[in-house]
Order: structure tokens, then C-alpha cells, then sequence
């Protein structure tokens, strides 16, 4: 049975916009930029968006255990400056987010720069106007920016992820204002990221990688398969990531240049996982020696001079997206090690009104 | 966790983290819950320090273990 939540609590508040929007920094209920007033008439167009009950309870969220309610989603959305036809993927983000394998506990409070980065697929990624091309994890574009602004609003306001008290990153990361993307579905010469997890592609997904920031990969010079292969391997297999430190799940985003040289030569995606799981390796000489002490005792590397550290335990474990415009570079997202795993939620929006109900007489 | 499926445990930290340890463990419904604090930070610290700061943790690590 579906837990049920209190209401929102409201209040009322009169004066110009830049009293409400104090009020608001002033009881740290933002991320620092200024926030779109939830008013009770902008919450319900979000709600409308939806057909679940505005106090089911998505996720409860760590570390305040706070108990992200449909309404709680929607006034954080309307804060961020979201559109209510974005509120679906939001829903279902949130939901990913609070699935136990993605491991929120740690994900908010980790000293690590952990974001949680929204891959959204299927057809509601272009209905509403979600960015897979040119720029697609920068700025620029309106649901990319805000959806990922409302996770984080959710993740502070109704989890508790304060910085320096529930939230213990060390530096944090710009990726954790705002972290969500479009698979380029379009350009991709493999299945999509959901198609590969077995959804169709008429089904829209969305898809949690707890992650950094993009760490960019060029190439201008390569113009085979494996030399972009072998750039791409060299940046992955790399000192200092969680993912070197204790394997996990990693993402690559090819952009789609590479993704097309890669796959004229003829690797499919599955290759490309071989590939990189066998290339993207650290050499265990080149660590200090606290670090390949660690190895040897914790992970069982063989302590030789040509041992060559994997970021994974198999192919299957790094995810694969093609992402981006025109142009030789790729980027790849190391993850939170093995604290995090990637989980995924179908997105489901209202079910369109008969015909006849919008006719007008 | 654990305590609740009979294992005795205690459970480890700095002081640095202090607020957060007793911020999730309120927000659990296990206000009480003993924590074994030692001085920050417990990663990159060489082996003499690691023993110090062993010993500076033993009585809280015994009570955490012992109290039901």
C-alpha cells in the first residue's frame, strides 16, 4: 500500500517579490539563487500534471528521513523555475533517488562531490524540450537546468542535505546545482540506455547515476574506432576516482562523433564495455605506496610491476550514453565507487483527456 | 541496523562528523545510539597515530558494545 504523507503546510505572506524571496533565503530554503514563489494555484498546475495523490509518499529521503510527498515534489519544482509538464520526470526522479540501491544515506552526507545526474530517455525527454545536443550539461536550456535544480531543492528542503551539516562535501561540485541530460537517441548508433535495460522506445525513462561532474575526453586526431577507444580508456583508467579506489558503476557519454567512429569500425556497445573494462586501467606501480598496499591487501592485486588496476569488475558495470552536438569530445562521469548504483524509473504522466473532454462547445 | 538483528556493534567516527552521526541517528528513532568518537580525521593518518587513537576509543568502543 502506498504511504500517505502529511499535507504541505502553507501560510500567508504579503509584500513584493523580493520579501517573499528574503524571507525564503533567510530560512535556508533555497540553494542560494532566488527562488519562484510556490504559491498554492502555481502547486496545483504541477499536480495537475500527475494522476497520483498529492500526499502519497515518493521516497523518504536521508538524512532527515523527510517524507518526499507528490505536493512536497511539486512546491520545490515551482520553486526551481520548473514547467508543470516537466513534473513527471521530476516524480520519477525523485523515486530513483530514493530506491535503496542508489544509497541516498550516503550520496547526501559523503565528503566525496557525488551528484545525482538524470538521464532521461524516451519521448517525454523531446516533449518537453529536454537538451540531448549542443551544450547538454551545460547551461542554456530550461528543463535541463531546473529539473536538476529541483532534485537538489528536494534533496536540501525535504531530505536535509544542508551544507555542513547534512551534506559534509568537501568542496561539493557545480554538478550539484543542476544535473540532468537527454540521451542523443537520435545520433546514438547503438540502442539507448532504457532500449539496453529492456524498455521500448516509446517508453520514457529516466535513469540515477550518482556521479561527478563530466571530466571532458578529446580527441581531434584519432579516425578509427580504437584510437578513440584507447583516448577514451586513458582518461577512465585514472589516480584519485572512487571508481580506481573501489570499482563501482561508472557512466561514458560519448558525444556523438565518437560515438559514430567508434561504431563505423564496428563495435557494439557491449564491445565497447569489453574494451574499456579490459584498457581503462591504472598502473598499480605508478600508486603510492599507501595506496598499493590498499590494493594488494583490500582489493588482491597482484603485487608485480605490470599489474594494471580495473575502475570496474566487468564490462557490464560501466554504462554507455551518447550525449551532445558536433564536435571530438566525449566526457565521462566517475561515480561515488561502490556507495552507489545506477537505478531507473519508468516516467509516467497524466493520461491524456478523452477527445471529448477538450472539445469546446 | 544490526544491533536491532542481535549483533553487538558500535559504531565509529571523528568528532568532525559528530552532528551528522547524531543527526541520522535522532532522525531513526535511535536517539541514544553510543557513538565511538575519536579526535579528526581517521584516513591518512600513520600507524602510530591510528594506535593512538585506538586506545582513545576503546572505553566508548567496549560501552557502545556492551549496552544493550
Amino acid at each position: 500500500m502506498t504511504a500517505v504523507g502529511p499535507a504541505a503546510n502553507t501560510f500567508v505572506f504579503s509584500g513584493e517579490y523580493e520579501e517573499v524571496d528574503a524571507l525564503y533565503q533567510e530560512r535556508g530554503w533555497t540553494d542560494g539563487l532566488p527562488i519562484v514563489p510556490p504559491t498554492e494555484s502555481a502547486v496545483r498546475a504541477f499536480l495537475e500534471a500527475t494522476d497520483r495523490d498529492p500526499r502519497e509518499v515518493v521516497g523518504v529521503l536521508p538524512p532527515r528521513q523527510g517524507e518526499a510527498t507528490v505536493e512536497r515534489i511539486a512546491i520545490n519544482a515551482v520553486m526551481a523555475g520548473c514547467r508543470p509538464e516537466y513534473f513527471p520526470v521530476i516524480v520519477a526522479g525523485i523515486e530513483a533517488l530514493a530506491d535503496p540501491l542508489f544509497n541516498l544515506d550516503s550520496v547526501q552526507a559523503t565528503t566525496h562531490p557525488v551528484a545525482p545526474l538524470l538521464v532521461v530517455n524516451g519521448p517525454i525527454a523531446r516533449e518537453i524540450g529536454l537538451n540531448a545536443g549542443y551544450n547538454a550539461f551545460g547551461q542554456g536550456t530550461r528543463a535541463n537546468v531546473t529539473i536538476g535544480r529541483a532534485v537538489r531543492l528536494i534533496l536540501m528542503n525535504v531530505g536535509g542535505g544542508l551544507p555542513g551539516t547534512g551534506d559534509r562535501a568537501t568542496q561539493g561540485s557545480p554538478a550539484k546545482l543542476a544535473y540532468c541530460v537527454a540521451e542523443n537517441e537520435a545520433e546514438n548508433p547503438w540502442e539507448p540506455l532504457h532500449v539496453e535495460a529492456g524498455f521500448t522506445r516509446d517508453d520514457s525513462v529516466v535513469t540515477a547515476f550518482g556521479c561527478e561532474a563530466p571530466h571532458n575526453i578529446q580527441d581531434h586526431y584519432s579516425n578509427t574506432g580504437i584510437g578513440v577507444l584507447r583516448t577514451v580508456a586513458g582518461a577512465m583508467g585514472q589516480a584519485g576516482s572512487n571508481n580506481l579506489l573501489g570499482a563501482g558503476w561508472p557512466l561514458l557519454s560519448l558525444g556523438p562523433e565518437h560515438a559514430a567512429t567508434i561504431a563505423a569500425d564496428g563495435f557494439s556497445k557491449r564491445q565497447v564495455k569489453e574494451f574499456l573494462f579490459e584498457h581503462a586501467r591504472f598502473p598499480l606501480a605508478r600508486l603510492g605506496p599507501e595506496y598499493r598496499r590498499y590494493q594488494i591487501e583490500r582489493r588482491h592485486a597482484v603485487d608485480a610491476p605490470d599489474t594494471m588496476l580495473p575502475i570496474v569488475r566487468g564490462p557490464d558495470d560501466i554504462s554507455v550514453i551518447v550525449v551532445g552536438g558536433a564536435g571530438k569530445h566525449s566526457s565521462w562521469q566517475p561515480t561515488f565507487g561502490d556507495g552507489t548504483r545506477p537505478t531507473r524509473r519508468v516516467i509516467s504522466a497524466r493520461a491524456p483527456a478523452p477527445a471529448s473532454a477538450s472539445r469546446r462547445g | 541496523m544490526l544491533e536491532q538483528r542481535g549483533v553487538p556493534t558500535a559504531v565509529m567516527g571523528t568528532f568532525e562528523f559528530e552532528t551528522l552521526a547524531r543527526l541520522e541517528a535522532k532522525n531513526r528513532g535511535i536517539e541514544t545510539l553510543p557513538l565511538a568518537l575519536v579526535p579528526h580525521p581517521l584516513g591518512g593518518i600513520r600507524e602510530d597515530e591510528v594506535v593512538r587513537k585506538a586506545d582513545l576509543a576503546l572505553p566508548s568502543v567496549l560501552k557502545a558494545l556492551t549496552i544493550p
